[in-house]
């Protein structure tokens, strides 16, 4: 799915969060969001999300127009940052629960999903007495579970350590191969240019420069 | 179907599971009760039927005018009754829209299916409040031997000072007057704060209710809506009371705008979580 920023400003308030933004995310592949706390890369994913709409210009998913044609993107998964699930239910029940509102997807998956993000012994532990790093694993999951056209991950590498790093590399890879079209931020510089197949910029909810990250071998070349 | 899905997680999650809140809401309805019982034993009036009991509680007082020497005395049991209730309906749409409810929304894929939920949510969480504190009420009348009856007693003439001016009440109206006007005030004010809810604060828009709760004790005018929830305030009751046609009218048109007005607003709103 091709997502496309049309000269796109966002107030909040009085606060212009971002300003006159362009650009395009091409289908099934990996957009690197880049920049520091508070430059407005949350803001990219929540006016992607359909959580918060343009103030003026438009963002379109597909060719429709979000706010007019479609209120949220018709298949999509989510991640922002913080992720907050239900305290008394488990990881799993947490999944089921989001699962059942659309049915597209039955008890297999979410046990496979709960074991691609490294839950699955932990089936029966409450979300209240999860770690950090086990609640960003759920918001993972809860992100892929549906095999969703477009995936949006606001610092998946949150509170993860390298294994979950590594882990959260693996799916967005393999998320890719399916087919997904995903945006991800990180502050972590390697780890966004390793997965991304373009990285945009941004500082103070403008964008400051869109660019191709060098492949690894030509990284390697310049380095030796 | 996604909106019978959305209801069942509301119904789940913004009622049922709120249970302490219920606990608490029976606890001062049983307090009330037990003020309400010794004030007419106080009284003598050992002959009060049930009807009174729900007069007391949810009547409200007669108008005030203002007078030297004459204190205003704030009807605080019909007072707590709809401001705990709007307290308690307060914050389940905005802790929900900032937590798992930004998971669900995108999934529903419809702004106006949620609000709608939360609409109905909202209702039947007030209706479930009133069905809980009418039937402790009665229970509580049942153990202590007062006649389950809505016969006009002399309750309001002797206790509530109305002399001459009250009118021969049917005991319908006694029950609409008791039941269904305060519930569908409630209903009313808790819309108008929901809706309120997604311009200002909504610790704000719950001062507005309460602001409207008390400037209605204190003063009978059109805008000030909780005076069609009194019984004590009614046509049917006081010769010179409010219209209570006109109070069903003006309850369900401002509840039903304030519905209206909310889907519009809340299908432009920006969902954040706050800082």
């Amino acid at each position: 799915m091709e997502i496309v920023f049309d000269h796109v400003s966002k107030k909040i308030g009085k606060n212009l969060v971002i300003d006159d933004m362009s650009f395009k995310v091409d289908s099934h592949k990996i957009t690197g969001l880049k920049g520091i706390n508070g430059s407005g890369k949350t803001m990219v994913m929540r006016l992607i999300s359909g959580l918060i709409y343009a103030s003026s210009g438009t963002v379109s998913i597909d060719g429709k127009v979000l706010g007019k044609d479609i209120a949220f993107p018709q298949s999509l998964g989510l991640l922002l940052e913080n992720p907050s699930f239900i305290n008394k239910y488990t990881g799993y029940d947490n999944l089921r629960m989001l699962a059942d509102i659309r049915s597209t997807i039955n008890e297999e998956r979410i046990q496979e999903v709960m074991r691609i993000v490294g839950l699955e012994e932990n089936g029966k532990k409450k979300y209240k007495k999860f770690s950090l790093g086990m609640k960003q694993r759920l918001g993972i999951a809860a992100a892929i579970m549906e095999r969703p056209q477009i995936i949006l991950l606001d610092e998946p590498t949150n509170a993860l350590d390298t294994d979950g790093v590594e882990m959260v590399k693996d799916i967005i890879n393999t998320e890719k191969e399916r087919g997904a079209t995903v945006v991800i931020s990180c502050h972590d510089s390697e780890t966004l240019e390793t997965l991304s197949d373009e990285i945009i910029e941004i500082q103070s909810g403008k964008i400051t420069r869109q660019y191709m990250p060098k492949p690894k071998f030509e990284e390697n070349n310049y380095v030796i | 179907m996604k909106f019978i899905k959305l209801l069942y997680f509301d119904l789940k999650h913004g009622v049922f599971k709120s249970y302490y809140k219920y606990l608490f809401f029976l606890l001062l309805v049983s307090l009330a009760f037990w003020e309400c019982h010794s004030t007419l034993s106080a009284n003598d009036l050992n002959n009060a039927k049930f009807s009174d009991y729900l007069l007391y509680i949810y009547g409200g007082a007669k108008e005030y005018i203002p007078t030297p020497g004459v204190a205003f005395k704030l009807p605080y049991l019909w007072l707590l009754n709809h401001v705990l209730i709007l307290f308690f309906v307060l914050n389940y749409m905005h802790k929900d829209l900032e937590g798992v409810g930004q998971q669900i929304i995108f999934r529903a894929r419809s702004r106006n299916l949620w609000w709608i939920s939360k609409c109905f949510c909202q209702f039947l969480s007030i209706l479930f409040y009133y069905l809980l504190s009418w039937l402790e009420i009665l229970c509580l009348c049942l153990i202590s031997g007062v006649t389950i009856s809505f016969e006009n007693s002399t309750f309001m003439v002797d206790v509530m000072d109305f002399g001459e001016k009250l009118l021969p009440v049917t005991n319908l109206c006694l029950i609409a007057e008791t039941t269904i006007y305060p519930l569908l005030f409630t209903l009313c004010l808790g819309f108008v704060q929901m809706c309120l809810s997604l311009f200002i604060k909504p610790i704000f828009s719950y001062i507005v209710s309460v602001a409207v709760c008390i400037s209605s004790a204190y003063r009978i005018n059109i805008f000030l809506i909780g005076n069609f929830s009194m019984a004590l305030r009614s046509n049917t009751v006081i010769s010179n009371g409010v219209n209570d046609l006109f109070g069903i009218f003006i309850l369900l048109v401002l509840g039903s705008v304030s519905i209206i007005i909310g889907k519009i607003k809340f299908g432009k709103y920006n969902i954040l979580n706050r800082e």
